[in-house]
């Protein structure tokens, strides 16, 4: 984890502890009243959307099939437009992913009927997930986080 | 729409292009093509204009120059400056994000991407010749238009939306109710009103239910919190959110249809909804604060631009593959997102999904492809239904040739809402905004 995702990091977590703080106070203290609750503290939520240098994403399209870009782009709404994520999440651009082996991984409904990637594996064929492998590996990002 | 004729228009758009110099100015009498004498004349890239600068919109005008490069020319239509993001505004409405968190400028899509950005709003879309006429009075001209306009409300007698707020559609209904909220007496009444199937966001009021629910039994004493519901039971997650309301004390009821309401005055008395459940009785709850969501219906640009399905009158028919309206006489215009008719659920993620498949299928047809046949979309939503606990939902849709209609393959929800989902929600959401504006 870098520096700023670490900054970020404790941001939430602080912002969490914060909110159950109070609600723990509220409860405790019991005498409600109608006064308006403001939020006292910055939240400490923010979403920068200005952190990926697109300027350093290359596709290498030289022989990328058909399909590829436009299956991909579904993964890139929770995984960042190429497949360069944003905040503390995964990165799926670049040739040292083992996308096959994750969508296989979660197909598995005794492991991961419960997650969320478990309905998005199961969405994709196993010559679909070569489409999505073939355009991440194609991708290479030079712009750090 | 016949999908082999425009695609044999535009690569005739394409190869008169490049051989213009060779073949001669003889050759334009012979093509019947609409796109022809307009790339001809500016020896220009397809002019893509891009109405509605929310997920669908945004996303599809980002694609576009990123995928389309030089080879497309992308205006993006919206009137306001930023775009106020829905997504989270439930931890809005109970002080737990400020909403300027929320909002998002086009600079990422203009300075970064090569969009062109026009603050304007449409005034009238003219099918025949492909131009916008914009309030302000320019006239844009496209070679396609993707229109991405969001929903509308049926009205509901006696409404005032700025004393009744809906909160489902721009920042400053989410203040109204925002402020309605902070300031809920002790002993008041809140009734949430739940549309019929389909509406944006279809979980979105069963969650604001609960997490409201719980953010006013923190704040104040003895609230009467109140779900009217238009179906016949939960239409998402039924046993989660029962189990939910049960806990939360809140009375939900079903096969309810609204007659009318009272907005009440300036200063928030006198505001009552009238309705029947299952046609019995008439009955009026006097309430302090009444959340009406009305029924959605398609952007009012979706009708007087002649796009309404005609079976309907509700919703824009498309064709999923492209997103291309199907209405004749309609072809290259595409709907997105909340407007659009196909049984997908209207959501800013699915919007997102389409817009991508939209800008795909139009750069593909401009290259002499096909639109790629077998297009899936997947959402994967998070929302707080608590304070504290967070709920996801995920879906996969696939396109169903022989039906020629997107159709849902798989579904999961999270087993039980829970605060470890709080920062996977967050990372969600960050990763989707960025997608989209960044």
């Amino acid at each position: 984890m870098n520096k700023a995702k670490q900054k970020h990091y404790l941001k939430i977590i602080s912002s969490i502890t914060v909110l159950s703080t109070a609600l723990i106070l509220s409860a405790c203290g019991g005498s409600s009243s109608s006064s308006s609750p403001e939020i006292e503290n910055d939240s400490g939520i923010y979403f920068d959307i200005s952190t990926v240098n697109y300027s350093a994403v290359t596709v290498d399209e030289t022989g990328l099939p058909s399909g590829a870009r436009v299956l991909a782009s579904q993964c890139a709404v929770c995984h960042g437009t190429y497949g360069v994520a944003v905040r503390d999440w995964p990165d799926l651009w670049g040739s040292n992913r083992r996308i096959s082996g994750w969508m296989n991984d979660y197909q598995d409904p005794a492991l991961y009927a419960d997650n969320l990637m478990h309905v998005h594996a199961l969405a994709y064929t196993v010559d679909e997930v070569d489409l999505l492998k073939s355009y991440y590996q194609a991708v290479t990002y030079t712009g750090g986080e | 729409m016949n999908k082999s004729t425009i695609g044999i228009d535009v690569r005739q758009a394409l190869w008169s292009r490049r051989n213009i110099l060779k073949t001669g100015a003889g050759l334009l009498a012979g093509l019947a093509g609409m796109n022809v004498l307009s790339v001809l004349a500016a020896g220009s890239p397809l002019k893509v204009v891009v109405v509605g600068g929310g997920f669908g919109g945004a996303t599809a005008a980002k694609y576009l120059k990123l995928w389309g490069k030089d080879t497309v020319e992308v205006t993006l239509i919206e009137p306001k400056a930023k775009y106020s993001s829905a997504i989270l505004s439930g931890m809005v409405l109970t002080n737990q994000l400020e909403i300027d968190r929320l909002d998002f400028n086009y600079d990422r899509l203009t300075t970064i991407h090569g969009v062109n950005l026009v603050q304007d709003r449409v005034a009238s879309v003219d099918s025949v010749i492909k131009t916008v006429t914009l309030e302000g009075g320019t006239t844009v001209n496209y070679d396609r238009l993707i229109l991405s306009p969001g929903i509308d409300f049926v009205d509901v007698p006696g409404w005032d939306p700025e004393k009744l707020p809906h909160a489902w559609d721009g920042r400053e209904q989410t203040e109204i109710l925002q402020q309605q909220l902070a300031n809920f007496p002790d002993n008041g009444t809140l009734v949430v009103r739940v549309p019929p199937f389909p509406y944006r966001c279809p979980p979105g009021p069963y969650e604001r239910s609960s997490h409201v629910a719980d953010y006013l039994r923190h704040n104040v004493q003895g609230a009467r919190i109140v779900v009217l519901d238009s179906k016949p039971d939960i239409g998402v997650e039924p046993d989660l959110f029962h189990s939910l309301y049960a806990d939360l004390d809140v009375e939900y009821r079903s096969n309810i249809e609204v007659l009318s309401v009272n907005s009440g005055d300036a200063d928030g008395n006198g505001r009552s909804i009238t309705f029947t459940e299952s046609g019995s009785v008439i009955e009026i709850i006097e309430a302090d604060v009444i959340n009406l969501i009305p029924d959605n219906k398609a952007a009012p640009l979706i009708f007087s631009a002649g796009l309404a399905d005609p079976a309907t009158e509700k919703w824009a028919a498309i064709d999923p593959l492209t997103y291309e309206s199907t209405v004749a006489g309609k072809e290259f215009i595409h709907i997105l997102g909340d407007s659009q008719a196909t049984s997908q659920p209207k959501a800013a993620q699915m919007a997102s999904a389409q817009a991508k498949i939209c800008a795909d299928a139009i750069l593909r047809i401009l290259a002499g492809d096909t639109p790629y046949p077998e297009p899936i979309t997947t959402v994967g939503c998070s929302s707080p239904v608590t304070l504290t606990k967070i709920n996801w939902a995920g879906q996969s849709w696939r396109y169903d040739a022989a039906l020629g209609q997107m159709v849902k393959e798989f579904a999961r929800t999270a087993p039980e809402p829970n605060q470890e989902n709080w920062e996977p929600m967050l990372n969600w959401a960050h990763n989707m905004f960025a997608d989209t504006f960044g």
